[in-house]
C-alpha cells in the first residue's frame, strides 16, 4: 500500500511536467487554433537557457529561473512572429508542416551549437533528501512540485480575472465574435505563445536539476503532452492538466507494477481508453475552448 | 456542426499520428549518443612515403589533407622490405569515428614501431581503405588493398557485418586478417582450423565471451539482484544473458527492466526495486543517463545494494556527470575490456598526438599492431627471413604475447585469442582497478 | 464635412472572397437616427455588405464614408472605436464564458472607468439579461443570445449598429422579443441597420428598405414602399 501511493506520488511529479508543457499546447490551440510540434523542443531550448544561465554565467538558482523564463518569454513571442504568424491563417496541415519544421531546425541548431551530448544541472537542492510523511524525496522534487502548481494558479488567474485572460479564453470559443467586439487577434497570438514559452522556461528550469539536457530530449515531451491535450479535451487548459496527471499516473504505475518497456505504450493506451470512453475529452464540450 | 466534424477529423488524424509516433518510439532503441569529441573527418586519399624525416611531418597533396605519415628511417644496411598492412574501414558516413578512431590508433602503433627501427628494420606502412561500413565496399577495399596496394595483411573491417562479408575473399587472397575491435560471436563460428577460414584471427573478445566472466564475478556476492538495461538491441540482448547466467549460477533474478535513453524518470523502477529489497542491481545505462539514475537511486534512499554497471558506466563520462558529488558512484563495480582511465601513458601520448582523448577503439587499434601483428612479424622474419602473407599467419597462429591491460594474447583453434577482462570500481571519485579476469 | 444627416455613405462598393466578386457596384446612403433594413433572396451578398463595411472583407473598390470618414478597408478595432459597431449572423458570443464576462468583452477596447456602469445600465436596459448575469451566455435561449449580442456591441456607445438576421432560428415569441428590442435601442438613438430574411416584419418597423439582388441594389425606399412593391412582393416577400 505504501508502495502503491509513493508510485501515485511519482506518478503526478512526471505528470506535472509533462502538464507545464502541455499547458502551453493547449493554450496555443485554444487562442491560435494552431498544434504546435516543436513545444517539446522550445522546453528544450529553455532547458539550455537555464543551463547557460547557471552553469556557464554561474546566476544563482532563483535568478537563472528567472532568465530562463523571461528569455523564453520572448522567444516565444518571437518564435510566433517569425514561424507562426506568415501561416497563422492557412489551413491546419501548413501548421503541421511549419511547426515540425521549427522542431527539427531547433534540434539541429542545438545540436550543433552544444554537442548531442547529454548535460546535467544538478543543483545542491537535488542533492538535498528530504522525509516527507515517510517517503524519501529530494528537495529539488518537491520545488518542482510546488512551484509547477503555483505557475498553474497563477496562469489560471490571469485567465479568469484579467482582460487579456479572458480575451485569450474568448479566442478559444469564438474567433469571429473576438474580431467583432475589436480583439487584436495577432497580438494575442503572439502574446499566447510568449506566455506558454514563459511557462516553458521556468518549468525547464525546475525540472532539469533533476534529468539530463540534450537536443532531442523535447521531441518524447511534445507528444506525451500532445496526447495529455488530446486527453484533457482540445484546447481546454485544465484539462490538459488532468490529461498529463494521468498519463504521469499511468507510466509511473506501468513501470512500478508492469515493467518500464511498455510505459510508452501504456500511457498511449491510456489516452486511447479514455477517448473511447469521452471522445470529447475529459473536460471537452464537443467544441474548442481554453 | 460543419466546423466541428473537420475539427474532430483532423484530431483523429493527429491522434493516429501520435499513436505511430509512440509505438515506433516503444520499438526502435534511442541513438546511441556520440562520443564527446572534436570529430574531424580525415579522408585518407593516398598515403605518402616521407623519406628520412626524424619527426612526423604532414604532407599536404593537392587538395586532399593527409594525415597518414609514415616514417621511413634509413638504417646502416640500407632500408629493408617495407611491411605493408591494410586496414577497411568507415571513413565517411554516420560511423566515420570508428574508423578515424581505429586509424589514429593504427597510425601510433605504426610511427612508434617505425621511431624504434621497425620490427628487425622493416619499417610498417599503413594503407587505410573507406569501406562505409557497408558489405559490398568492402569487398572492393579488399581487392585494392590485395592487388594495388600489395598488403601483406589486413587489420580489421570496421564492423562486424563487413568482416563477415570480406572473410571468404581474404581466405581466397590467402592474405592473413586479423579482427581487433568487432564482437559479433559469429565471426568466430567461421574462423581457425576449427572454423573452416585459416586465414582470420581475432584479438578482441567477443560479446558471448564477455557476459560469463561478469556473471561468474556477480555470483558469489550476491542471493538476488534486480536488472536494468537500456532499451537498444545490444544492452537487451545482454541483459536477457546475464540473467541466465546468473540464475544457472544460483542467483535469484528478481527483476528485469528496460529504459528509454534520455528524459528518463527512473523513480517509479527504482520504488518497485526498492520493495523488492534485492541485494545486487546490475545496471547498463548510458554514462549520461545512469547519472540520473544514480542520483533517484539515492534519493529513494538505497544504499545497501551492491552496485555492478554495464556500458562502461565506471568511466570518465560518469564520474565528470556526478563530480558535483562523487559519493554518488560510490562502489559501483563493473567488469569490461577496456575502460579509458586504465592505461594513462598510452592516453598521454594519444591524446598529445591526436588532440582527442583515445578510447577503447583506438586503444584495441594501437595494441592489435603494436603488440600482436609486430611480434608476429618479428617471428615470421626470424623464422623465414622475410615477411609475406603466409609466412604472417604461421606465425599469427603461434604468436604469444603480453598486451597491456588485456593480458596474454594466444589464439586457439578457432583462431580467437582471449584477452582479459578488467574490473573497476569507483571509489572516492576515483577508478580502481580491482582485478583482471579471464575470458577463457 | 458630408452632410450631417448622413451617417453612412457607400460608393461603387465592391468586394468579394478571392475570385469570386459578390458586391459589384454598391451604393446606398443611411440617414442618421434610422431604421433601414437589407433585404434579398439568400446569397445576394447581404452579410458580405456588412462585413465589407465592417472590415471583416475586402473592398477591392469604392469607398465607405462613416461620419465623415472614409472607413473602406480599415481594421474592425479603428472601424469600432469611430462608433460602427456589428452583430454578425448567427451565434457571436462566448458560450463558455457568463453573461456578465461577455458583455465586458463587448466593451473589450474601452479603457475608461464606466464599463461597469454601464453594463449595470444594460442590464436595466434588458432586465432579461440581468437574471442570467452569471448564466454561460451557451445555456441560453436563442433569443436572449442575440440580445446579449446586441447589448454587447451597444456598450461601445455605437452611432450606427449593423444586426445580421437578429431573427435567424428564432421562436416566433422571441422574434417579436428581438424586434422590440431593435426599435427600442433605434429610439434610444442610435442608426439601426438590419439584414432580414424576415422581410416583412422588418420592413414593418424600417424607415428605409433596401433589396439586395445579385450584389447590386434592386430596389430601395422607405420601408413602406418596399414593403408595398409587387415585383418585390412577389420575389421576397412570399406574395
Ligand atoms: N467566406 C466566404 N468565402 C467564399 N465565398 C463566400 C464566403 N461567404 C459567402 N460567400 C459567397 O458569397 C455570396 C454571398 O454570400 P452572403 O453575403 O453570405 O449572402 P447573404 O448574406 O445575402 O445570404 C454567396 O454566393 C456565398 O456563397
Ligand atoms: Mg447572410
Amino acid at each position: 500500500m505504501e508502495t502503491f501511493v509513493e508510485q501515485l506520488l511519482n506518478g503526478l511529479t512526471l505528470g506535472l511536467m509533462y502538464a507545464s508543457v502541455a499547458v502551453g499546447q493547449a493554450l496555443i490551440f485554444g487562442v491560435a487554433r494552431l498544434i504546435n510540434f516543436a513545444h517539446g523542443d522550445l522546453f528544450m531550448v529553455g532547458a539550455y537557457v537555464f543551463f547557460v544561465a547557471y552553469s556557464v554565467l554561474g546566476l544563482p538558482y532563483p535568478v537563472a529561473i528567472c532568465v530562463s523564463a523571461v528569455v523564453m518569454f520572448g522567444f516565444g513571442g518571437l518564435f510566433e512572429r517569425v514561424i507562426v504568424r506568415p501561416i497563422l491563417d492557412r489551413p491546419w496541415h501548413v501548421h503541421l508542416v511549419a511547426t515540425l519544421g521549427a522542431s527539427i531546425i531547433l534540434i539541429s541548431a542545438f545540436t550543433l551549437m552544444w554537442g548531442s551530448t547529454a548535460k546535467q544541472v544538478p543543483t545542491s537542492y537535488s542533492a538535498t533528501i528530504l522525509q516527507v510523511a515517510g517517503f524519501r524525496v529530494s528537495l529539488q522534487r518537491i520545488i518542482v512540485v510546488v512551484v509547477t502548481l503555483l505557475s498553474f494558479l497563477a496562469l489560471h488567474l490571469f485567465l479568469q480575472k484579467t482582460k487579456t485572460g479572458k480575451a485569450m479564453k474568448a479566442m478559444s470559443q469564438n474567433r469571429e465574435a473576438c474580431a467583432v467586439v475589436g480583439v487584436d487577434v495577432r497580438r494575442l497570438s503572439t502574446l499566447t505563445f510568449a506566455i506558454s514559452c514563459g511557462l516553458l522556461g521556468l518549468a525547464a528550469s525546475l525540472v532539469s536539476p533533476l534529468f539530463t539536457i540534450s537536443p532531442t530530449m523535447g521531441m518524447g515531451l511534445t507528444f506525451k503532452a500532445f496526447a495529455a491535450v488530446i486527453m484533457g479535451g482540445f484546447g481546454q487548459v485544465n484539462g490538459a492538466i488532468y490529461g498529463a496527471i494521468i498519463l504521469g499516473v499511468t507510466e509511473a504505475l506501468t513501470a512500478g507494477y508492469i515493467s518500464s518497456a511498455y510505459t510508452d505504450a501504456m500511457a498511449f493506451a491510456m489516452m486511447i481508453l479514455v477517448l473511447l470512453l469521452r471522445p470529447q475529452g475529459l473536460l471537452g464540450r464537443g467544441k474548442v475552448g481554453i | 456542426m460543419k466546423r466541428n466534424l473537420g475539427l474532430w477529423r483532423l484530431m483523429a488524424f493527429v491522434a493516429a499520428l501520435s499513436i505511430v509516433f509512440g509505438v515506433v518510439s516503444c520499438g526502435t532503441p534511442a541513438p546511441a549518443p556520440e562520443p564527446e569529441v572534436v570529430k574531424e573527418t580525415v579522408v585518407v586519399k593516398e598515403t605518402v612515403i616521407v623519406e628520412v624525416t626524424p619527426e612526423p611531418q604532414e604532407v599536404i597533396k593537392e587538395t586532399v589533407v593527409v594525415k597518414e605519415t609514415v616514417v621511413v628511417q634509413a638504417t646502416p644496411e640500407g632500408p629493408k622490405e617495407p611491411i605493408r598492412i591494410g586496414t577497411g574501414q568507415p571513413l565517411t558516413g554516420p560511423v566515420a569515428w570508428i574508423g578515424q578512431y581505429y586509424n589514429q590508433g593504427l597510425t601510433m602503433a605504426a610511427e612508434e614501431i617505425n621511431s624504434e627501427g621497425g620490427v628487425l628494420g622493416h619499417l610498417v606502412q599503413i594503407f587505410p581503405c573507406d569501406n562505409e561500413a557497408v558489405a559490398e565496399k568492402a569487398l572492393t577495399c579488399v581487392r585494392r588493398l590485395v592487388d594495388q596496394d600489395k598488403v601483406q595483411m589486413i587489420i580489421e573491417m570496421g564492423s562486424s557485418s563487413t568482416t563477415l562479408a570480406a572473410m571468404p575473399l581474404m581466405e581466397e587472397y590467402e592474405v592473413p586478417f586479423l579482427a581487433a575491435i568487432v564482437s559479433a560471436p559469429s565471426i568466430t563460428d567461421n574462423t581457425g582450423r576449427e572454423g573452416g577460414n585459416i586465414w582470420a584471427f581475432r584479438s578482441c573478445a567477443h560479446d558471448g565471451m564477455t557476459l560469463d566472466p561478469v556473471a561468474k564475478y556477480i555470483i558469489p556476492q550476491v542471493d538476488t539482484i534486480s536488472l536494468i538495461a537500456w532499451n537498444s538491441a545490444a544492452p537487451r540482448e545482454a541483459a536477457e544473458e546475464l540473467k541466465q547466467l546468473l540464475e544457472a549460477g544460483g542467483v535469484e533474478v528478481l527483476s528485469v527492466d528496460y529504459t528509454e535513453a534520455g528524459q528518463a524518470d527512473y523513480r517509479p523502477v527504482i520504488t518497485r526495486i526498492k520493495s523488492l529489497d534485492p541485494d545486487g542491481l546490475w545496471f547498463s545505462i548510458v554514462a549520461r543517463d545512469a547519472a540520473v539514475f544514480i542520483r533517484q537511486w539515492r534519493e529513494l534512499g538505497m544504499s545497501e545494494q551492491k552496485l555492478f554497471s554495464g556500458s562502461n558506466v565506471v568511466g570518465y563520462e560518469f564520474l565528470e556527470a556526478i563530480k558535483d558529488d562523487p559519493s554518488l558512484g560510490e562502489g559501483i563495480t563493473e567488469a569490461t575490456l577496456y575502460i579509458p582511465g586504465l592505461e594513462p601513458d598510452f592516453e598521454e601520448r594519444y591524446l598529445a598526438r591526436w588532440g582527442t582523448p583515445a578510447d577503447y577503439i583506438a586503444s584495441a587499434a594501437h595494441h592489435s599492431l603494436r603488440y600482436v601483428v609486430a611480434t608476429a612479424a618479428e617471428m615470421a622474419v626470424q623464422d623465414t627471413g622475410e615477411v609475406t602473407p603466409s609466412s604472417l599467419r604461421d606465425a599469427l597462429e603461434k604468436v604469444s604475447v603480453e598486451m597491456p591491460t588485456f593480458g596474454l594474447i594466444e589464439f586457439d583453434e578457432y583462431n580467437q585469442a582471449h584477452p582479459d577482462m578488467a574490473v573497476m570500481q569507483i571509489q572516492n571519485g576515483e577508478i580502481v582497478l580491482l582485478e583482471t579476469i579471464s575470458t577463457e | 464635412m458630408a452632410d450631417e444627416a448622413r451617417i453612412l455613405e457607400i460608393n461603387d462598393l465592391f468586394s468579394g472572397y478571392g475570385e469570386i466578386e459578390v458586391l459589384k457596384g454598391v451604393s446606398l446612403e443611411i440617414e442618421n437616427g434610422e431604421i433601414a433594413s437589407i433585404i434579398g433572396a439568400n446569397g445576394a451578398g447581404k452579410s458580405t455588405l456588412l462585413k465589407t463595411v465592417f472590415g471583416l472583407v475586402k473592398a477591392s473598390h469604392g469607398s465607405v464614408v462613416f461620419d465623415g470618414q472614409d472607413i473602406a478597408n480599415k481594421r474592425p478595432t479603428d472601424i469600432l472605436r469611430l462608433g460602427l459597431s456589428y452583430v454578425p449572423q448567427g451565434r457571436c458570443n462566448f458560450p463558455a464564458m457568463s453573461v456578465n464576462d461577455n458583455l465586458e468583452m463587448g466593451a473589450y477596447i474601452r479603457t475608461d472607468k464606466e464599463v461597469k456602469a454601464d453594463i449595470e445600465s444594460m442590464f436595466e436596459r434588458f432586465p432579461i439579461l440581468e437574471a442570467r448575469k452569471e448564466v454561460m451566455a451557451g445555456n441560453m435561449s436563442g433569443g436572449e443570445q442575440q440580445i446579449l449580442e446586441m447589448a454587447m456591441a451597444l456598450l461601445l456607445h455605437p452611432k450606427l449598429i449593423m444586426i445580421d438576421e437578429p431573427s435567424l432560428g428564432l421562436a416566433p415569441q422571441l422574434v417579436e422579443l428581438v424586434f422590440k428590442a431593435i426599435q427600442r435601442i433605434n429610439a434610444d438613438g442610435t442608426t439601426t441597420v438590419m439584414v432580414e430574411q424576415n422581410a416583412k416584419k422588418a420592413l414593418s418597423v424600417s424607415d428605409h428598405g433596401i433589396v439586395l439582388v445579385l450584389g447590386q441594389i434592386g430596389f430601395e425606399g422607405t420601408g413602406e414602399e418596399i414593403a408595398n412593391n409587387e415585383e418585390v412582393r412577389r420575389h421576397y416577400l412570399g406574395g
